[in-house]
């Protein structure tokens, strides 16, 4: 398992996101953060392989 | 970007601003051509479609308050038990050997609402429904479950979270 840290901040990495885009429809995400968020979350899916496949609505946002 | 694309990126002229840069290791080549790229990337995106439910299904992943245990490699007794699955038509059905020997299955028709649905689909809900049916029995506790399937589509939704 992970630790501690490491979930705790996946875990508030996607809750903010999934704030904004509830808080305002339509609305423009920045790039740069989705890549850090991403690139976390990558490091995650190393340990939990399940949460792999959603990470294509990042990419697909970043590369779209 | 994958590898063979940074590789063709590093080696091309943009990433040689002078003679003495071919000496440099890869990983410096690479963070300097991704700095010198840098300026082109948007500084807004718009989400896609999916993004929202991909976020739900990661908050569902990551729902305990403490990390997830994960068995990596058991260290008890080996047991293989098969199961099988096919759907057909309206059809569907599966089978699988509980660690008891006793004979599990499911089978029935589709409700209307595959109607409209292709055939990867009702091959793919068959899986996951039984797979889901043996979570609920309590059959995957402490196992690792190897799917085989003849079904390419049903492959890369599992890889990819969708076809």
């Amino acid at each position: 398992m992970t630790t501690q840290t490491k979930w705790d901040r996946a875990k508030t990495l996607v809750t903010e996101f999934l704030k904004d885009l509830e808080e305002e429809a339509g609305t423009q995400l920045e790039f740069k953060r989705l890549e850090k968020a991403v690139g976390f979350l990558c490091h995650i899916s190393r340990t939990y392989p399940t949460m792999f496949p959603y990470l294509k609505g990042f990419y697909n946002t970043l590369n779209g | 970007m994958g590898r063979t694309e940074w590789m063709k990126l590093i080696a091309s002229d943009i990433a040689f601003e002078s003679e003495q840069d071919i000496n440099l290791p890869f990983e410096s080549r690479k963070r300097k051509c991704s700095s010198m790229h840098s300026q082109d990337m948007p500084e807004l995106v718009e989400p896609v479609p999916r993004f929202k439910d991909d976020l739900q299904a990661l908050q569902l992943l990551l729902g305990k308050s403490e990390p997830s245990l994960r068995l990596v490699r058991g260290n008890k007794i080996g047991m293989c038990l098969v199961g099988f699955g096919d759907a057909s038509g309206g059809g569907f059905r599966s089978s699988w050997y509980k660690e008891s020997f006793d004979i599990a299955y499911r089978f029935g028709t589709r409700g209307p609402e595959l109607d409209d649905g292709s055939s990867n689909l009702r091959e793919f809900t068959n899986l996951a429904d039984t797979l889901e049916e043996m979570g609920r029995q309590g059959d995957l506790k402490n196992m690792e479950v190897f799917l085989f399937t003849d079904n390419s589509t049903s492959e890369a939704a599992y890889f990819n979270g969708t076809c």
